[in-house]
């Protein structure tokens, strides 16, 4: 973590329970995390865990049931106050904006539109924010030649191969310049030379751009690329000491 | 609209729309139809008054004001007091009456009879340089009543000039003789195709037996003050006649029509409420498709709102393109629907040429308009719910159709609410609420669209082993799928509800009507025999006249017991148009008996002695003359009151009848002529030996048609089937809009469920089985919605026969269904969902298992 400053992200205290039926499910209970810029934070666990409850949590596309997540970058990817917002009390728009600014999603299943090139892919959060066609359009090229596939950008995602769409993905999490990567098993649908490419492609985002990237993986091939793993039982949070 | 929905429209919904171009088509179909059949509806009934309108003011031939009396009539005389008042330019009496020729050629026309010595510069009936040619006095000298035809018939050998014709009048046989032509123009326009003229003197000649006019026509001079004028007129008239403007004449020929039209409304608007329901079941199940796209848009940060207007934006498209197709298909069908209207409806009343005339650019701004809403109305409700979602529901939940079921008890307590609300207008005779009946059907449209999903939750409920051992696995999996997404489905069974419903009400509406007149007949009619002119009955009881003085010739046909010599004069009466009949009020009971409806045996007796009137129920009720009241009528006198004796039924006209005693009618009108003679026999001789001695005696003084009672009922049918013809293509666009709706529902179902088709697959089910299981599906929607539609009908039905037939007409009619049609209407439905079913289920056979299992894009 970097030494002294305030992590980007926080959660203090998180409970998340959601309702089956009858009965109420714990998914996770009482976590505190923080997650600074520049770190590359894996969190695993088995299945049912509460793995992906977490990276939800932390990218305000769940409420927490209890406690606070702490987000100290503002929607233009600024800093934002010592204190932050807590995404828990944000209203739906606050948190749309968020979402296509300052954080950016990879999915499992890439969770491509398959009517949208990999061009238009890329630069949908551009848009979804009202930006220009052409300047989205520019950024989306440049996102795609980061990630090594300039020459596809006008393929659909049917035919893409699987690691080709992640790329796709991490593409347009990145177009929108956002300080906070979460990533759902991104390797989860790859063989595992594809797989380590993905992690050094996030460790490298982590590294030299200090964004702060947290991924949820029961993949240990992910481990070498970690800065810090921590791992989620039952809801419950065991951490580990970073690796170099 | 925000710019981000407009900027997002292309990539997000025009693309899908794209990819997806039979859907696409199928949403814009159902748009399409429901507008154009408003469009249609719409156009159609501003054309009829349009017509009506145009062919009022030609009639009156320009006058600003029209003096009418009845068959009976005003002496000519009149005009020339009425020429004095202050502002008057000229009073031209004129007579239009139906003729019938007999030789060379057998046609009946209209002749108009004017003196154009009278007519002013501009304007009349016959305008003073109107004739194109004329005859060589030569010609003339040999005798025959002078005549001009229609320049356009000139090159006919019947209509060259000099030609005679055979007519048949009140008089006996004449003869007429071509004395030149007329230019075509407007006449055509406004009294049909063979519209001839002649000088006043000579066409009463012709018509009439006792020389009265049946309209003087007033044209003021510049600058005249209308109101005064009219003032004037009628305070010398004194009640003789009825003064009009053409509009009020336009109005009357509409208020004969006006429960059609209402009709015909209200007909378009279930046609577009049905296009509603396709394209919110149609846009419902698009979204539940783009479920994990529109999530995945959330999750990239679209907000809720955006999600909505976004949305909003795609139905509004969809409204528009669909509406633009409508408003193609619209015009098309306006054209087609007129002209069904006229060769059906139109002729039964009067000669009217029809404007038949496109959409205008108003009417096909507000159809553009209606489809909008349609489709706003449709997409609003899903939209709403969509973006109501959390951002990981998509992505979380499995892609199938499933919604949460909304609570069914409380749909079904709503449901039952608005159909108690209908059945309790019904029953009760409306509540005074105007055009009640609209409400109960509306009531019922509401009812069946809320208890739709929990009637089909009920019905398919503990279906499963019966269809098992009914249908096999098919069966069963058809059933449990319908089950599974009874919400989505439900709205398509509402729109195969509402059209088969159409179906089913209109037949018993038919049928009852049908069963109605058909009791009439059997009650009252006692007559054995008709003699009438040709087109009597289908130009509604009006044609040729004859002498009345020929039924006491009849009457000593070996044979005859009874002989009516029956007068029908269309009158105005406050604003609307009557019948006024004159019967022979003493005729024995077998020569026909009256339905009292308020009245006493003896009632019969006071008729025959002129002591007063019957009214039919119709007229009673409309007019609120009951027994014992008392109604005015111009006489060429004065307005005369005349006692009502007693309410019968009476379903001739539909605006109501006066009954008046022939003699009582004579006397006050001084009009010997008759319409109809209807003869009684004796029993002593066979009916066909007396139609021969019937048939020789007219044929020398005036020939017309003799025909027997069952011919006479038969004739009466189909001109009563031919009104109802409109409503069949209304139909047949109903159940073409549901069929579409079906066919894209199962569509849907079928993609929404790859993952479930594949699974039977890779479990061993044969690819005839899915087939079948969807082919299944189509016939259960059918069913359940051909069920619901036979109680929509009846409600609906009952909601026009006992409510709207009341309003309009005066009179409730017992609702008649037919358990056999009901049968077929279901099977109807069925049939319907299979064939909307065979498409769905061969896209749903090709299924492989690998490819949908995999189904792993995006």
């Amino acid at each position: 973590m970097n030494g002294g400053a305030a992590p980007l992200l926080a959660l203090e205290g998180v409970t998340k329970s959601f309702r089956r039926g009858d009965e109420e499910v714990v998914a996770l209970a009482g976590v505190d995390l923080a997650v600074a810029r520049g770190e590359l934070l894996l969190i695993m666990g088995p299945s049912g865990s509460g793995k992906s409850t977490l990276l939800h949590l932390l990218g305000g596309l769940e409420r927490p049931t209890r406690g606070r997540v702490v987000f100290r970058a503002k929607a233009d990817g600024a800093a934002a106050s010592s204190d932050g917002d807590d995404l828990a009390r944000l209203d739906d728009e606050a948190l749309a904006r968020l979402r296509r600014t300052a954080i950016g999603f990879v999915f499992q299943e890439f969770h491509l539109l398959p009517t949208l090139s990999a061009e238009e892919n890329a630069m949908l959060p551009l848009l979804l924010d009202g930006g220009a066609t052409a300047a989205a359009r520019g950024r989306a090229r440049a996102m795609l030649e980061r990630v090594g596939l300039a020459a596809r950008r006008d393929h659909l995602p049917d035919q893409l191969s699987g690691g080709e769409r992640q790329r796709v993905a991490i593409a347009r999490a990145l177009v929108a310049d956002p300080p906070l990567l979460l990533c759902d098993e991104p390797t989860g649908s790859l063989d595992s030379a594809r797989g380590r490419e993905i992690f050094a492609l996030l460790r490298e985002l982590a590294d030299r751009e200090g964004r702060a990237v947290v991924v949820v993986t029961h993949d240990p091939a992910a481990l070498p690329f970690a800065t810090r793993v921590v791992n989620l039982r039952d809801g419950r949070l065991e951490q580990e000491p970073a690796r170099p | 609209m925000s710019a981000r929905a407009l900027q997002l429209l292309p990539l997000l919904s025009l693309r899908h729309f794209r990819r997806h171009r039979l859907r696409t088509t199928l949403a814009l179909s159902s748009v399409a139809l429901g507008v154009a059949a408003f469009l249609a509806m719409v156009a159609l009934n501003r054309g009829i008054l349009d017509s009506f309108e145009r062919a009022a003011r030609m009639r009156a031939g320009g006058a600003e004001l029209v003096l009418r009396g009845g068959r009976g009539g005003m002496k000519p005389e009149l005009a020339d007091e009425l020429v004095k008042v202050a502002g008057v330019r000229a009073a031209v009496p004129a007579v239009v009456r139906t003729i019938e020729t007999t030789q060379p050629v057998a046609l009946t026309a209209l002749l108009i009879g004017v003196d154009p010595d009278r007519m002013p510069e501009e304007g009349g009936v016959v305008a003073r340089d109107v004739v194109a040619a004329f005859a060589s006095p030569l010609a003339l000298l040999q005798g025959g009543v002078p005549i001009f035809v229609p320049e356009r018939l000139r090159s006919e050998p019947a209509f060259a000039l000099g030609a005679a014709l055979e007519l048949a009048t009140p008089r006996g046989m004449k003869t007429m003789r071509v004395a030149g032509y007329l230019r075509d123009g407007w006449m055509p326009g406004a009294f049909g195709p063979y519209a001839f003229g002649a000088r006043l003197a000579d066409a009463l000649e012709l018509t009439s037996l006792d020389g009265s006019v049946d309209r003087i026509q007033i044209f003021l001079s510049p600058g005249a003050d209308a109101a005064e004028v009219r003032a004037d007129v009628e305070r010398i008239v004194a009640g003789r006649a009825i003064l009009s403007d053409p509009l009020e004449l336009a109005r009357e020929f509409d208020a004969t029509l006006g429960s059609f039209r209402l009709g015909l409304r209200f007909l378009s608007m279930l046609s577009l409420l049905i296009s509603a329901f396709l394209v919110h079941s149609t846009l419902s199940m698009a979204l539940a498709e783009r479920r994990r796209e529109l999530s995945i848009a959330r999750c990239l940060g679209l907000p809720a709102a955006g999600l909505r207007r976004l949305l909003v934006l795609e139905g509004a498209v969809i409204g528009l393109a669909g509406a633009g197709g409508g408003l193609l298909l619209g015009r098309l069908l306006a054209r087609l629907m007129s002209q069904l209207f006229w060769d059906t409806v139109g002729s039964t009343f009067d000669r009217i040429e029809p404007v038949v005339s496109a959409p205008t650019l108003g009417e096909s701004l507000l159809g553009a308009a209606a489809g909008l809403a349609a489709a706003l109305i449709a997409v609003v409700p899903p939209a709403l719910s969509v973006a109501r979602r959390s951002p990981l529901e998509g992505l979380r939940a499995e892609r199938t159709e499933v919604r949460a079921a909304p609570p069914r008890l409380l749909l079904l307590a709503g449901a039952l609410l608005l159909a108690a609300a209908s059945g309790l207008l019904i029953r009760s005779g409306g509540l005074g609420v105007p055009h009640a009946g609209y409400f109960a059907a509306l009531l019922l449209v509401g009812a069946f669209a809320l208890g739709a999903h929990p009637l089909l939750s009920l019905l398919l409920a503990r279906t499963g082993p019966l269809l098992l051992r009914l249908l096999g696995p098919a069966g069963r999996l058809a059933r449990d799928h319908c089950e599974r997404a009874v919400g989505p489905t439900s709205l398509t069974v509402v729109a195969i509800t509402l059209a088969f419903g159409l179906v089913y009400s209109t037949d018993v509406l038919v049928k009852s009507y049908e069963r109605m007149l058909d009791d009439w007949f059997d009650e009252t009619v006692g007559e054995d025999l008709f003699v009438m002119s040709r087109d009597f009955l289908s130009s509604g009881l009006q044609g040729a006249s004859f002498d009345a003085a020929l039924a006491d010739d009849v009457q000593k046909i070996e044979g005859v017991l009874h002989v009516h010599a029956l007068r029908f004069t269309r009158m105005p009466y406050e604003g609307d148009r009557i019948l006024l009949l004159a019967l022979d009020g003493a005729a024995p009971e077998k020569a026909g008996r009256a339905h009292l409806i308020e009245g006493v045996e003896g009632d019969r007796a006071r008729l025959g002695r002129g002591d007063g009137v019957f009214v039919s129920e119709g007229f009673a009720r409309r007019f609120g003359k009951g027994r014992g009241t008392a109604l005015e009528l111009p006489t060429p006198q004065g307005r005369r009151s005349f006692p009502v004796l007693a309410v019968v039924a009476d379903y001739s006209w539909p605006r109501g009848v006066i009954w008046i005693d022939d003699d009582l009618y004579r006397a006050v009108w001084g009009d010997h002529e008759a319409q109809e003679f209807g003869i009684t026999l004796d029993g002593t001789r066979p009916l066909d030996a007396v139609r021969v001695d019937v048939a020789r005696l007219f044929s020398s003084v005036h020939p017309g048609i003799v025909i027997d009672q069952a011919t006479v009922r038969a004739n009466v049918m189909a001109i009563f089937h031919r009104y109802w013809a409109l409503l069949l293509a209304q139909e047949g666009l109903a159940v073409t809009v549901a069929f579409l709706g079906t066919l894209h529902t199962l569509l849907i179902s079928v993609l929404l469920r790859r993952r479930e088709i594949a699974l039977l697959r890779a479990l061993g089910a044969p690819r005839r089985l899915i087939g079948r299981m969807i082919r299944t599906e189509g016939v259960l929607l059918g069913l359940a919605g051909g069920a619901f539609g036979v109680l929509f009908g009846i409600g609906t039905a009952a909601a026009v026969l006992r409510l709207l037939s009341l309003e309009e007409q005066g009179f409730s009619v017992v609702v008649r269904p037919s358990w056999a049609i009901a049968a077929a209407t279901i099977a109807g439905a069925a049939l319907t969902g299979l064939l909307a079913g065979l498409a769905p289920a061969r896209a749903a056979a090709r299924a492989t298992p690998r490819t949908a299992l995999l189904d792993t894009m995006a």
